[in-house]
Protein backbone atom coordinates (compact mmCIF):
# COMPACT_ATOMS: atom_id res chain seq x y z
CA UNK A 1 0.00 0.00 0.00
CA UNK A 2 2.84 1.99 1.02
CA UNK A 3 4.56 1.37 -2.41
CA UNK A 4 1.67 2.87 -4.25
CA UNK A 5 1.16 6.02 -2.22
CA UNK A 6 5.05 6.84 -2.87
CA UNK A 7 4.29 6.01 -6.53
CA UNK A 8 1.43 8.19 -6.93
CA UNK A 9 3.23 11.42 -5.04
CA UNK A 10 6.43 10.48 -7.20
CA UNK A 11 4.08 11.17 -10.42
CA UNK A 12 2.55 13.80 -8.66
CA UNK A 13 5.65 15.63 -8.42
CA UNK A 14 6.95 15.09 -11.77
CA UNK A 15 3.73 16.23 -13.01
CA UNK A 16 3.80 19.35 -11.06
CA UNK A 17 7.37 20.06 -12.23
CA UNK A 18 6.53 20.36 -15.70
CA UNK A 19 8.15 23.32 -17.66
CA UNK A 20 5.25 24.83 -16.57
CA UNK A 21 5.46 25.56 -12.97
CA UNK A 22 9.35 26.77 -12.79
CA UNK A 23 8.79 29.09 -10.15
CA UNK A 24 11.14 28.87 -6.88
CA UNK A 25 9.97 29.60 -3.56
CA UNK A 26 12.59 31.16 -1.60
CA UNK A 27 11.92 31.12 1.95
CA UNK A 28 13.79 33.46 5.15
CA UNK A 29 13.09 31.76 8.44
CA UNK A 30 14.40 34.12 11.45
CA UNK A 31 13.90 32.62 15.13
CA UNK A 32 15.01 33.73 18.23
CA UNK A 33 16.01 30.03 19.12
CA UNK A 34 18.59 30.97 22.36
CA UNK A 35 15.48 31.82 24.49
CA UNK A 36 13.82 28.73 25.17
CA UNK A 37 10.67 29.66 26.95
CA UNK A 38 8.93 31.32 23.97
CA UNK A 39 9.19 28.06 21.72
CA UNK A 40 10.76 29.24 18.48
CA UNK A 41 12.65 26.22 18.07
CA UNK A 42 9.21 24.81 17.56
CA UNK A 43 8.17 27.62 15.48
CA UNK A 44 11.12 27.25 13.07
CA UNK A 45 10.79 23.18 13.06
CA UNK A 46 7.48 23.31 11.99
CA UNK A 47 7.73 25.98 9.08
CA UNK A 48 10.59 23.79 7.92
CA UNK A 49 8.29 20.71 7.77
CA UNK A 50 5.68 22.99 6.09
CA UNK A 51 8.29 24.56 3.64
CA UNK A 52 9.22 21.21 2.61
CA UNK A 53 5.46 19.69 2.02
CA UNK A 54 4.58 22.94 -0.36
CA UNK A 55 7.87 22.03 -2.24
CA UNK A 56 6.65 18.55 -2.77
CA UNK A 57 3.12 19.39 -3.38
CA UNK A 58 3.78 22.24 -5.79
CA UNK A 59 6.81 21.27 -7.45
CA UNK A 60 8.82 24.96 -6.48
CA UNK A 61 12.56 24.39 -5.78
CA UNK A 62 13.22 25.83 -2.55
CA UNK A 63 15.76 28.14 -1.84
CA UNK A 64 16.06 28.05 2.08
CA UNK A 65 17.72 30.51 4.45
CA UNK A 66 17.43 29.66 8.38
CA UNK A 67 18.63 32.58 10.38
CA UNK A 68 18.82 31.01 14.01
CA UNK A 69 21.79 30.92 17.04
CA UNK A 70 24.74 32.92 16.00
CA UNK A 71 23.40 34.15 12.33
CA UNK A 72 20.21 35.82 14.00
CA UNK A 73 21.43 38.89 13.53
CA UNK A 74 20.06 41.87 11.68
CA UNK A 75 22.93 41.80 9.38
CA UNK A 76 22.46 38.46 8.26
CA UNK A 77 18.50 38.93 7.79
CA UNK A 78 19.49 42.07 5.79
CA UNK A 79 21.91 40.34 3.61
CA UNK A 80 19.61 37.09 2.77
CA UNK A 81 17.11 39.67 2.09
CA UNK A 82 19.05 41.57 -0.38
CA UNK A 83 20.75 38.99 -1.43
CA UNK A 84 17.55 37.52 -2.81
CA UNK A 85 17.63 37.00 -6.50
CA UNK A 86 13.77 36.69 -7.60
CA UNK A 87 12.45 35.77 -10.66
CA UNK A 88 8.77 37.18 -11.46
CA UNK A 89 6.56 33.82 -10.67
CA UNK A 90 8.26 32.99 -7.67
CA UNK A 91 7.35 33.16 -4.00
CA UNK A 92 8.73 34.54 -1.10
CA UNK A 93 8.27 33.52 3.01
CA UNK A 94 9.59 35.63 5.41
CA UNK A 95 9.02 33.96 9.06
CA UNK A 96 10.13 35.62 11.90
CA UNK A 97 9.39 34.05 15.75
CA UNK A 98 11.07 35.89 18.70
CA UNK A 99 10.43 38.76 20.64
CA UNK A 100 8.96 41.96 19.33
CA UNK A 101 7.32 45.51 20.16
CA UNK A 102 6.79 49.04 18.64
CA UNK A 103 7.29 52.79 20.43
CA UNK A 104 5.21 55.57 19.79
CA UNK A 105 7.96 57.25 17.73
CA UNK A 106 7.22 53.97 15.49
CA UNK A 107 5.65 55.14 12.09
CA UNK A 108 1.86 55.48 13.04
CA UNK A 109 0.35 54.54 10.08
CA UNK A 110 2.08 51.28 9.90
CA UNK A 111 0.26 48.26 12.38
CA UNK A 112 3.99 46.01 11.85
CA UNK A 113 6.08 45.80 14.68
CA UNK A 114 9.58 45.99 14.95
CA UNK A 115 11.86 42.81 15.41
CA UNK A 116 14.06 42.29 18.15
CA UNK A 117 17.39 40.71 17.98
CA UNK A 118 18.30 39.58 21.11
CA UNK A 119 22.39 39.08 20.57
CA UNK A 120 22.61 42.59 19.11
CA UNK A 121 19.83 44.22 21.36
CA UNK A 122 18.34 45.98 18.64
CA UNK A 123 15.60 45.99 16.38
CA UNK A 124 14.28 46.22 12.12
CA UNK A 125 11.07 46.95 11.47
CA UNK A 126 9.21 44.72 9.80
CA UNK A 127 8.44 47.15 7.20
CA UNK A 128 12.15 46.94 6.20
CA UNK A 129 11.92 43.21 4.81
CA UNK A 130 8.61 44.23 3.27
CA UNK A 131 9.89 46.88 1.56
CA UNK A 132 13.19 45.10 0.40
CA UNK A 133 10.79 41.81 -0.81
CA UNK A 134 8.08 44.35 -2.99
CA UNK A 135 11.07 45.84 -4.57
CA UNK A 136 12.20 42.30 -5.83
CA UNK A 137 8.62 42.06 -7.58
CA UNK A 138 7.71 37.99 -7.07
CA UNK A 139 4.62 37.01 -7.82
CA UNK A 140 3.29 36.08 -4.28
CA UNK A 141 5.11 37.29 -0.57
CA UNK A 142 4.14 36.00 2.80
CA UNK A 143 5.41 37.93 5.35
CA UNK A 144 4.80 36.77 9.09
CA UNK A 145 5.52 38.21 12.49
CA UNK A 146 5.30 36.16 15.09
CA UNK A 147 5.90 38.22 18.25
CA UNK A 148 4.29 40.89 20.22
CA UNK A 149 3.59 44.64 19.02
CA UNK A 150 3.36 46.21 22.46
CA UNK A 151 4.34 49.54 23.25
CA UNK A 152 8.05 49.92 24.92
CA UNK A 153 8.46 53.06 26.64
CA UNK A 154 10.99 55.16 24.15
CA UNK A 155 13.71 55.19 26.21
CA UNK A 156 13.98 51.63 27.18
CA UNK A 157 13.78 50.66 23.65
CA UNK A 158 16.22 49.42 20.98
CA UNK A 159 16.86 51.75 18.28
CA UNK A 160 15.78 50.18 15.15
CA UNK A 161 17.97 50.80 12.28
CA UNK A 162 16.21 50.82 8.89
CA UNK A 163 13.80 52.72 8.38
CA UNK A 164 -5.87 17.45 9.98
CA UNK A 165 -7.84 15.16 8.43
CA UNK A 166 -6.66 11.59 9.18
CA UNK A 167 -6.09 10.47 5.75
CA UNK A 168 -5.73 13.75 3.35
CA UNK A 169 -6.20 12.79 -0.18
CA UNK A 170 -3.13 13.24 -1.90
CA UNK A 171 -4.62 14.99 -5.34
CA UNK A 172 -6.44 17.39 -3.40
CA UNK A 173 -3.50 18.37 -1.11
CA UNK A 174 -1.75 18.79 -4.08
CA UNK A 175 -3.75 20.99 -6.31
CA UNK A 176 -4.97 23.00 -3.02
CA UNK A 177 -1.25 24.11 -2.31
CA UNK A 178 -0.78 24.58 -6.59
CA UNK A 179 -3.79 27.09 -6.03
CA UNK A 180 -2.69 28.80 -3.22
CA UNK A 181 1.45 28.80 -4.08
CA UNK A 182 1.23 28.87 -7.82
CA UNK A 183 -1.56 30.17 -9.03
CA UNK A 184 -1.83 33.39 -6.86
CA UNK A 185 0.47 36.72 -6.96
CA UNK A 186 0.48 39.70 -4.50
CA UNK A 187 1.42 40.36 -0.78
CA UNK A 188 0.39 38.98 2.42
CA UNK A 189 2.17 40.55 5.61
CA UNK A 190 0.79 39.29 9.07
CA UNK A 191 1.77 40.22 12.51
CA UNK A 192 0.60 37.76 15.54
CA UNK A 193 -0.93 40.46 17.51
CA UNK A 194 -2.47 43.86 16.91
CA UNK A 195 -0.82 47.46 17.82
CA UNK A 196 -0.07 47.86 21.40
CA UNK A 197 -0.79 43.81 22.28
CA UNK A 198 1.20 40.87 23.32
CA UNK A 199 1.74 37.66 21.22
CA UNK A 200 2.30 34.54 23.39
CA UNK A 201 4.14 31.37 22.33
CA UNK A 202 5.56 28.40 24.57
CA UNK A 203 8.43 25.97 24.67
CA UNK A 204 6.58 22.65 23.74
CA UNK A 205 4.14 23.91 21.02
CA UNK A 206 5.67 27.21 20.15
CA UNK A 207 4.49 30.75 19.09
CA UNK A 208 0.07 30.54 20.13
CA UNK A 209 -0.05 32.39 16.21
CA UNK A 210 2.05 30.14 14.35
CA UNK A 211 0.25 27.16 15.94
CA UNK A 212 -2.85 28.22 14.92
CA UNK A 213 -1.51 29.90 11.30
CA UNK A 214 0.17 26.53 10.55
CA UNK A 215 -3.18 24.31 11.83
CA UNK A 216 -5.34 26.33 9.17
CA UNK A 217 -3.34 26.29 6.50
CA UNK A 218 -3.63 22.45 6.99
CA UNK A 219 -7.15 22.44 7.22
CA UNK A 220 -7.10 24.11 3.94
CA UNK A 221 -4.96 22.21 1.96
CA UNK A 222 -6.45 18.78 2.72
CA UNK A 223 -10.45 20.48 2.04
CA UNK A 224 -12.66 19.89 -0.47
CA UNK A 225 -13.36 23.47 -0.89
CA UNK A 226 -12.06 25.68 -3.06
CA UNK A 227 -8.71 26.73 -0.60
CA UNK A 228 -8.21 30.42 0.23
CA UNK A 229 -5.83 32.72 1.75
CA UNK A 230 -8.65 35.15 3.32
CA UNK A 231 -10.26 31.81 4.63
CA UNK A 232 -6.96 30.77 6.03
CA UNK A 233 -6.17 33.81 8.25
CA UNK A 234 -10.00 33.80 8.98
CA UNK A 235 -9.55 30.88 10.24
CA UNK A 236 -6.04 31.18 12.11
CA UNK A 237 -7.67 34.22 13.97
CA UNK A 238 -10.58 31.59 15.34
CA UNK A 239 -8.33 28.98 15.88
CA UNK A 240 -5.89 31.12 18.23
CA UNK A 241 -9.17 32.57 20.03
CA UNK A 242 -10.06 28.88 20.46
CA UNK A 243 -6.47 28.60 22.50
CA UNK A 244 -6.90 31.21 24.16
CA UNK A 245 -10.71 30.92 25.44
CA UNK A 246 -9.47 26.94 26.96
CA UNK A 247 -6.86 29.15 28.73
CA UNK A 248 -8.91 31.73 29.78
CA UNK A 249 -11.33 29.42 30.89
CA UNK A 250 -8.90 27.33 32.85
CA UNK A 251 -7.00 30.15 34.46
CA UNK A 252 -10.33 32.39 35.17
CA UNK A 253 -8.14 35.42 36.87
CA UNK A 254 -5.20 35.56 34.24
CA UNK A 255 -7.15 36.46 30.92
CA UNK A 256 -4.67 36.94 27.81
CA UNK A 257 -5.93 38.15 24.33
CA UNK A 258 -3.95 38.38 20.93
CA UNK A 259 -5.61 39.10 17.98
CA UNK A 260 -3.82 39.03 14.72
CA UNK A 261 -3.90 41.44 12.09
CA UNK A 262 -3.07 40.64 8.39
CA UNK A 263 -3.08 42.40 4.73
CA UNK A 264 -4.03 40.45 1.99
CA UNK A 265 -3.32 42.43 -1.68
CA UNK A 266 -3.59 39.19 -3.70
CA UNK A 267 -5.45 37.83 -7.10
CA UNK B 1 -9.73 25.65 86.99
CA UNK B 2 -6.70 23.48 85.01
CA UNK B 3 -9.68 21.83 83.24
CA UNK B 4 -10.58 25.28 81.28
CA UNK B 5 -7.28 25.54 80.85
CA UNK B 6 -6.30 22.46 79.20
CA UNK B 7 -9.33 22.96 76.44
CA UNK B 8 -8.51 26.93 75.96
CA UNK B 9 -4.70 25.31 75.44
CA UNK B 10 -6.34 22.86 73.20
CA UNK B 11 -7.84 25.53 70.78
CA UNK B 12 -5.44 27.75 70.54
CA UNK B 13 -3.17 25.60 69.26
CA UNK B 14 -5.65 24.40 66.86
CA UNK B 15 -6.88 27.79 65.32
CA UNK B 16 -2.67 28.37 65.37
CA UNK B 17 -2.27 24.89 63.39
CA UNK B 18 -4.86 25.80 60.87
CA UNK B 19 -4.12 29.12 60.34
CA UNK B 20 -0.26 28.15 59.64
CA UNK B 21 -1.34 25.49 57.07
CA UNK B 22 -3.70 27.43 55.55
CA UNK B 23 -0.73 30.17 55.13
CA UNK B 24 1.60 28.04 53.64
CA UNK B 25 -0.59 25.75 51.85
CA UNK B 26 -1.77 28.32 49.59
CA UNK B 27 1.60 29.70 48.94
CA UNK B 28 3.70 26.92 46.49
CA UNK B 29 7.15 27.80 44.85
CA UNK B 30 6.47 25.24 42.24
CA UNK B 31 7.88 27.75 40.20
CA UNK B 32 11.92 27.69 41.29
CA UNK B 33 14.15 24.11 42.28
CA UNK B 34 13.53 23.62 46.07
CA UNK B 35 17.05 25.19 46.86
CA UNK B 36 16.07 28.68 45.08
CA UNK B 37 13.57 28.92 47.00
CA UNK B 38 15.31 28.26 50.29
CA UNK B 39 17.59 30.63 49.68
CA UNK B 40 15.02 33.81 49.10
CA UNK B 41 13.54 32.36 52.46
CA UNK B 42 16.21 32.15 53.95
CA UNK B 43 18.19 34.88 52.89
CA UNK B 44 21.67 36.10 54.79
CA UNK B 45 21.75 39.39 52.97
CA UNK B 46 19.15 41.83 50.43
CA UNK B 47 19.96 44.16 47.76
CA UNK B 48 17.45 45.76 45.53
CA UNK B 49 19.19 47.87 42.67
CA UNK B 50 18.25 49.84 39.80
CA UNK B 51 19.31 48.46 36.44
CA UNK B 52 19.94 49.94 33.41
CA UNK B 53 19.94 47.90 30.02
CA UNK B 54 22.58 49.52 27.80
CA UNK B 55 25.21 50.24 30.53
CA UNK B 56 27.71 52.48 29.67
CA UNK B 57 31.80 51.71 29.42
CA UNK B 58 33.24 51.15 32.90
CA UNK B 59 29.41 51.48 34.93
CA UNK B 60 29.18 48.23 36.99
CA UNK B 61 27.78 45.30 35.56
CA UNK B 62 25.49 42.76 36.90
CA UNK B 63 25.52 39.34 35.33
CA UNK B 64 27.87 41.29 32.39
CA UNK B 65 25.06 42.10 30.40
CA UNK B 66 23.25 45.27 32.23
CA UNK B 67 24.39 47.98 34.15
CA UNK B 68 24.04 49.14 37.73
CA UNK B 69 22.42 52.37 37.79
CA UNK B 70 21.84 52.95 41.47
CA UNK B 71 20.34 51.29 44.96
CA UNK B 72 16.72 51.26 44.92
CA UNK B 73 16.06 53.51 47.89
CA UNK B 74 12.42 52.53 48.58
CA UNK B 75 13.65 49.03 49.89
CA UNK B 76 13.43 48.57 53.76
CA UNK B 77 12.90 45.30 55.61
CA UNK B 78 9.47 45.25 55.58
CA UNK B 79 9.41 45.56 51.85
CA UNK B 80 12.21 43.28 51.20
CA UNK B 81 9.76 40.33 53.13
CA UNK B 82 6.73 41.55 51.18
CA UNK B 83 9.05 40.78 47.53
CA UNK B 84 10.25 37.40 49.46
CA UNK B 85 6.80 35.99 49.81
CA UNK B 86 5.69 37.59 46.52
CA UNK B 87 7.98 35.85 44.39
CA UNK B 88 7.93 32.66 46.61
CA UNK B 89 4.40 31.92 45.62
CA UNK B 90 3.96 30.42 42.34
CA UNK B 91 -0.17 31.93 41.80
CA UNK B 92 1.91 35.32 40.80
CA UNK B 93 3.50 34.21 37.35
CA UNK B 94 2.42 32.59 34.60
CA UNK B 95 5.00 30.47 32.62
CA UNK B 96 3.79 28.76 29.58
CA UNK B 97 2.05 30.61 27.60
CA UNK B 98 4.68 33.42 27.88
CA UNK B 99 4.74 36.80 26.22
CA UNK B 100 7.47 37.75 23.33
CA UNK B 101 7.95 41.18 24.17
CA UNK B 102 11.23 42.75 24.70
CA UNK B 103 12.40 41.90 28.15
CA UNK B 104 14.23 45.15 30.04
CA UNK B 105 14.89 44.68 33.67
CA UNK B 106 14.55 47.98 35.70
CA UNK B 107 14.90 46.67 38.68
CA UNK B 108 17.38 43.77 39.98
CA UNK B 109 17.07 42.01 43.54
CA UNK B 110 19.47 39.86 44.91
CA UNK B 111 19.23 37.30 47.59
CA UNK B 112 22.59 35.88 48.93
CA UNK B 113 23.08 32.83 51.48
CA UNK B 114 27.13 31.75 52.33
CA UNK B 115 28.58 31.69 48.32
CA UNK B 116 25.24 31.06 46.91
CA UNK B 117 23.35 33.96 44.73
CA UNK B 118 20.13 34.06 43.45
CA UNK B 119 19.31 37.01 40.94
CA UNK B 120 15.78 38.32 39.78
CA UNK B 121 15.42 40.87 37.60
CA UNK B 122 11.93 42.55 37.18
CA UNK B 123 10.96 44.67 33.55
CA UNK B 124 7.62 46.76 34.37
CA UNK B 125 7.12 47.08 30.80
CA UNK B 126 6.39 43.89 29.60
CA UNK B 127 5.44 42.90 33.10
CA UNK B 128 8.09 39.88 33.63
CA UNK B 129 9.93 39.02 36.13
CA UNK B 130 13.10 36.38 35.50
CA UNK B 131 14.57 34.71 37.81
CA UNK B 132 18.14 33.35 37.63
CA UNK B 133 20.06 30.55 39.74
CA UNK B 134 22.46 27.95 39.03
CA UNK B 135 23.55 29.57 35.99
CA UNK B 136 20.20 28.91 34.52
CA UNK B 137 17.11 32.04 34.18
CA UNK B 138 13.66 31.38 33.80
CA UNK B 139 11.35 34.04 32.60
CA UNK B 140 7.80 34.48 33.62
CA UNK B 141 4.93 37.12 32.90
CA UNK B 142 3.66 38.30 36.00
CA UNK B 143 0.36 40.49 34.49
CA UNK B 144 -2.02 38.53 36.89
CA UNK B 145 0.31 40.32 40.29
CA UNK B 146 2.11 43.17 38.55
CA UNK B 147 0.01 45.68 41.16
CA UNK B 148 1.43 43.71 43.91
CA UNK B 149 5.16 43.73 42.28
CA UNK B 150 4.99 47.60 42.00
CA UNK B 151 3.49 48.52 45.54
CA UNK B 152 6.38 46.51 47.03
CA UNK B 153 8.69 48.43 44.55
CA UNK B 154 7.42 51.88 44.63
CA UNK B 155 7.71 51.02 48.58
CA UNK B 156 3.60 51.27 49.52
Amino acid sequence: MSIIKNIIIALLVILSTSPGYAAKLHSILIGDTADTGIGAFTDIRNMKRQIQTIERMTGMTVREKNLSGKTFTIKDSLNALKKLNIGNDDVVIFYYSGHGYRTENKDPISPWPVLFFSWEEDGMSLDTAVDIIKSKNPRLTIIMADCCNSYLPETLAPLFKVGAKAVPDLSTMVDNYKKLFLKTSGLIIVASSEVGEYSYGNRIEGGLYTTAWLSSLRDEVTSDEEPSWEHIFATSIKNIHKDIESYNKTFPDDQITQMPIYSLEIK
Amino acid sequence: MSRFFLVFLLTFSCITLVTYGVKYASTTSSHIPASTAKIIRHYDTFEALLVTPRPHEGQKRIIDKYGIAGIASSFDAEHAEALQSYLLDSENFRFAPIKKCVFIPEYAFIFSKNDHEIIVFAGLSCKQIEFHYAKTNKRGDCDKSIETLEAIIQGK
